[in-house]
């Protein structure tokens, strides 16, 4: 798992390397009144298909730019950036992106049902190849059947997300974006939600570029951890998670997963310095 | 932190899978937000009339205080203030011509305002796509809201005659500041993180429009059209003060009432154009609630 990653200046040849999402030496350049940053500084990262990948590193380090570069939010001034083979326009105008912001960012006068089917009427030519699951079922199997006809006003913010999240994979895209979409909840409603989004992804393995803050969350969720490190943002390390999946109980409460959480946590603190 | 998520996540494995992409979570677990089981209809219907009374009994109140005081001053002074009755006497002898004028008044308000509005929407939606247009007409608006448009009335008299244009022209010049900007404004304050998934979908500008920020600029419009309805009553009555004698209206009756001195028919008319105003306003609070029940603020007078 780990091999098919790359950190650095090289990005080897491979046969499959349009079957994920690639960044190759990417760097973003912010021009502000005080000056410029250096938001992103030679980022080359290969996502295979079906991989959940989780960036994590302390504010400015510019994991979430990263992302918003990946759904084409934010240009990028050096570097190519490809999902499975395709510019990061031509993903967009296929509907092959499926976004999880940060808040629910649900249409308050739309009923949850009504917010889940949003993203099938815009570009409404596109994707229209895909074979859709009923969003009825969809909604039930998120654990929201209840909440069909309600308006988000009348739901909690950790049943909101769930329909942020619901409403991502409603119209079946071939990338998911998550920019840190559990950090408003609280630590009980995170987890919760948490333990459900790798139930998802269990069944219905998406290829996955995950931001957080949390340490745990990434271990927890990921099959490669990106730790990055701030001005300029870098890729510091990439951390492959061989633990075993599903992740039940005994895998998260494991030796194993403490002393991942332990070696990431190194890697934020500065180990990259250790050397030098 | 990790031993939390596993007690939590176990239970839910229990559940049987079904569907190769189902979840299932036992909707115990969900953070579903408890309703209120509430007391039954009827006493609620009580409790919400006892709470109307608390509403009304001081609103009447205050109309009452105020009925006494203006017969109080009336009576002091007979030539200032006409008594209750005289008004109301003066308004049903002839209520021919005071709906005659009222439905002038109200066309030339509807008229002036609805095509103020359209403007102003239509110039809201291209100004809020193309920034050099914004920045073209911005100072021209700005111009145009600093000058009393009252002021401009005699002037587009002259300009257009004594007929019904230059009342439309007033009276779409008093609003239409307000309205634009606030339309403007509405446009632009749909959610960015929606917008950001709207953009990921390579939506186009005319669904991100219908689907994203007409719906989110309802609110703005609608407060707008809250304080510009009445403002238009307003430029009406004051654009047919400039051409009393030649149009009906009330602004103009009101100004030839106050030529002679007949007082009644002046407060007559006052009172028709307070009602109007009412009217208006309870229209559009109810089409509010209609349509922002969403809305937080929604519904609300």
């Amino acid at each position: 798992m780990s091999s098919t990653l790359t950190a650095g200046g090289s990005a080897p040849a491979r046969p499959d390397e349009d079957d994920g999402i690639v960044f190759r030496h990417v760097g973003k350049t912010f021009v502000t009144e005080d000056g410029t940053t250096r938001a992103l500084d030679d980022v080359t990262l290969t996502i295979e298909r079906g991989q959940f990948v989780t960036l994590i590193g302390p504010s400015g380090c510019g994991k979430s730019t990263l992302l918003r570069i990946a759904a084409g939010l934010t240009g990028h001034d050096e570097g190519e950036v490809s999902l499975f083979g395709q510019s990061v326009q031509a993903a967009q105008a296929s509907k092959n992106i499926g976004l999880v912001p940060q808040s629910p960012a649900l249409l308050p006068w739309r009923t949850v049902l009504g917010n889940v089917t949003l993203p099938q009427q815009f570009n409404r030519r596109a994707g229209t190849d895909r074979q859709l699951r009923d969003p009825v079922e969809l909604l039930e199997s998120f654990g929201l059947g209840e909440a069909i006809k309600k308006r988000p006003a009348q739901l909690s913010g950790g049943m909101q997300q769930r329909v942020s999240i619901a409403r991502a994979f409603a119209f079946d895209p071939a990338v998911l974006l998550m920019d840190e979409p559990f950090s408003a909840l609280d630590e009980f409603t995170r987890e919760m939600l948490r333990g459900e989004l790798l139930q998802i992804w269990q069944r219905n393995r998406k290829t996955v570029l995950f931001v957080t803050h949390s340490v745990s969350e990434a271990v927890a969720l990921s099959d490669v951890v990106v730790v990055m490190s701030a001005r300029p943002g870098r890729i510091r390390a990439i951390v492959p998670i061989d633990l075993p999946r599903p992740r039940d109980e005994s895998v998260l409460v494991s030796g194993k997963f403490h002393e991942l959480e332990d070696r990431i946590r190194f890697e934020l603190k500065g180990g990259w310095n250790r050397g030098s | 932190m990790a031993r939390n998520l596993l007690t939590r996540s176990r239970a839910s494995d229990v559940a049987p899978v079904t569907d190769a992409v189902a979840l299932p979570i036992p909707l115990a677990q969900a953070p579903v937000k408890v309703v209120e089981a509430g007391p039954s209809r009827r006493r609620r219907l009580g409790r919400m009339a006892r709470g109307k009374a608390r509403v009304w009994i001081p609103a009447v109140l205050g109309i009452a205080l105020a009925c006494v005081a203006w017969e109080i001053g009336a009576v002091l002074n007979p030539y200032l203030l006409p008594r209750g009755y005289l008004v109301f006497e003066s308004l049903f002898s002839d209520p021919l011509f005071y709906l005659q004028n009222a439905a002038m008044t109200l066309e030339v308000t509807l008229v002036g305002f609805t095509s103020s509005f359209l403007i102003a929407f239509v110039l809201a939606v291209i100004m809020a796509h193309i920034k050099f247009v914004e920045r073209m007409l911005m100072p021209l608006v700005v111009i145009l809201k600093v000058t009393p448009g009252i002021a401009i009335a005699p002037a587009l008299v002259i300009a257009f005659g004594f007929g019904t244009l230059p009342k439309y022209v007033v009276t779409g010049l008093m609003v239409f500041f307000q309205l634009l900007v606030s339309t403007l404004i509405g446009l632009r304050s749909a959610d960015p993180q929606a917008m950001d998934i709207a953009k990921t979908l390579k939506a186009s500008k005319l669904e991100i429009l219908f689907r994203l920020r007409l719906p989110y600029s309802l609110p703005f419009i609608f407060s707008a059209v809250k304080v510009c309805l009445p403002v238009s009553v307003i430029g009406a009555v004051v654009a047919e003060f400039s051409t009393a004698g030649f149009q009906r209206g009330l602004g103009s009756a009101i100004q030839m009432a106050a030529t002679l001195s007949n007082l009644p028919q002046v407060y007559a008319c006052i009172l028709c154009l307070a009602v109007i105003g009412l009217v208006m306003s309870w229209l559009v609070a109810r089409a509010e609630s209609r349509l922002l029940s969403w809305h937080p603020a929604g519904g609300r007078m």
